[in-house]
């Protein structure tokens, strides 16, 4: 009997403390002042922090060296903001977001798409990157597979994925079958090289970027294409992503990140080396709040 | 954000996951359970009677695939066999893996048919196949009936390392769900209650059968 007494009040010590656990957990981060003290705490220190999951050309990090055109593009608008350093962190991509409302970093630098699941958990600021997409195929392409209709329309491709990518929900809305799931672009690319698929679908940045730095590997990218689904044109933007608390350092961000992007000339100044052309300029008529409801611009 | 456990999250999650176990966990599992059955016995037919050099090189290669992951095996054939499917690979690395443990559940079941039996089969003088499909293979079959399930349910819950093929059954499914809405802990958790939803009864299924077996020898 004793014992009994003895282990449920242990096991009442222990489900408190699990409790308590829970509520630090959330007032860290709803602090009433944090959106103006965070900008102006990153401001005095200098130092900003933010985290990429290494998406080649958008951000990674090479030794010790951040590199990626979102990179080039947050140490020129952190620097107009004041702030002079950019410490980045490299983490997995699905610990992006969790991560940065846990306060381990202050913004998230990887071209992330803004998506209406994404924007309840966090901040998007205005749109940076258009996305396209494309595909990779064998060199020569010998299926002659030009987007996805086409793969729908040609019997025995088989199409390779992202797991958990926008070309996923594509596929299925195309009715597209026997679609293989990677777990990473490099995946991607090996299974069309070594035959096991004879498409790719992503990111026509993505894929391009990996198409020209690896001219040994046997594939080639289609041309960029903008996947319609039931009549409607995808249209996918990617944007820094930031805590819905911060919303100062979010405002001063989008400031200084309309100077960019309402300028040609600076933006691809920025970004053009990584292969962006001005079709990934996004257009001025498009919010970060339509891209949130789920309406495409 | 923090809270740990969203209900609205957990509904949200739960025809993914049961799409993801009927459409490739329970299918893979019922295929992979046929064919690793009667390869199993083909085996311990194989080396009990087969001539000695076919009955070592079987033992051989019962044993290399004994001693090496399956996830080795799945990736192995993933890259060696690049025409065929995923799925159609997990069910066939699946259904050989555990054939090599049932062909030993089936030796134990065909040695613990008396040797009276063996002796009476030459007294009638009957055929090699009549030995096996009317006296041993039938006999044998009862005392084992019980460990093939438990194999089987062991497959069952080996079924999540198809994710490291590119198929995307249950857990991949529910990974896929969590990193796209930031809730991992609900789906994993569902995963796992399906899972003994689906394996417990069985298992209990299993002892009735092993005791219904056992009081009819």
């Amino acid at each position: 009997m004793s014992t009994q007494k003895f282990s449920s009040a242990r096991l009442a010590i222990a489900a408190s403390s699990v409790l308590a656990l829970g509520l630090v957990g959330c007032s860290a981060t709803d602090d009433g002042d944090a959106g103006a003290s965070t900008l102006s705490a990153l401001q005095e220190a200098g130092t900003i922090t933010v985290a990429v999951a290494d998406e080649r050309p958008y951000s990674w990090v090479d030794g010790d060296e951040a590199m990626g055109a979102t990179i080039a593009m947050h140490e020129e608008i952190f620097s107009n903001m004041g702030i002079d350093n950019v410490d980045v962190i490299q983490v997995d991509w699905n610990s992006l977001i969790p991560g940065l409302n846990a306060g381990r970093f202050d913004a998230i630098s990887a071209g992330m798409s803004i998506l209406p699941e994404r924007c309840e958990a966090a901040a998007f600021s205005s749109p940076e990157i258009m996305y396209t997409t494309a595909l990779m195929v064998p060199e020569g392409n010998p299926q002659g597979i030009t987007d996805l209709d086409s793969v729908a329309a040609t019997d025995g491709v088989r199409l390779a994925v992202l797991a958990g990518g926008i070309e996923a929900g594509y596929a299925d809305s195309l009715g597209i079958t026997g679609v293989q799931s990677v777990p990473d672009a490099q995946t991607g690319m090996d299974t069309v090289a070594n035959g096991r698929a004879d498409a790719f679908a992503m990111t026509a940045i993505s894929l391009n970027y990996m198409a020209d730095n690896n001219p040994s590997v046997p594939v080639e990218t289609t041309g960029a294409f903008v996947q319609s689904i039931d009549g409607v044109d995808q249209v996918g933007a990617g944007a820094t992503v930031f805590r819905q608390a911060d919303t100062a350092l979010l405002a001063a961000y989008n400031d200084a990140l309309a100077d960019i992007t309402t300028d040609v000339d600076a933006y691809l100044g920025l970004v053009g080396e990584y292969g962006f052309t001005a079709e990934n300029l996004p257009p001025a008529d498009l919010t970060t709040a339509q891209l949130c409801a789920g309406t495409d611009g | 954000m923090n809270v740990v456990w969203e209900w609205d999250k957990a509904f949200e999650v739960l025809p993914v996951l049961l799409s993801g176990f009927f459409q490739v966990t329970l299918l893979v599992t019922v295929l992979s359970t046929v064919i690793a059955a009667v390869l199993g016995l083909v085996i311990a037919i194989v080396r009990r009677s087969a001539p000695r050099p076919i009955g070592r090189v079987v033992g051989f290669v019962v044993d290399f695939i004994r001693m090496t992951p399956i996830v080795v095996q799945l990736l192995f054939a993933y890259y060696a066999f690049l025409n065929v499917s995923p799925i159609v690979i997990g069910i066939a690395v699946f259904g050989i893996h555990y054939s090599t443990y049932m062909a030993e559940v089936y030796r134990a079941g065909i040695d613990s048919v008396p040797e009276s039996q063996w002796e009476a089969t030459t007294a009638l003088s009957m055929s090699r196949y009549r030995i096996w499909t009317a006296v041993v293979v039938p006999q044998a079959l009862r005392a084992t009936a019980p460990a093939l399930g438990n194999y089987a349910i062991s497959m069952f819950k080996d079924t999540p390392f198809l994710l490291t093929i590119g198929v995307v059954e249950m857990v991949q499914a529910g990974l896929i769900f969590g990193g796209n809405n930031f809730k991992y802990l609900e789906a994993i958790t569902i995963a796992g209650v399906i899972f003994l939803l689906a394996s417990y009864p069985t298992s209990l299924l299993i002892g009735r059968l092993e005791k219904r077996l056992a009081f009819s020898n």
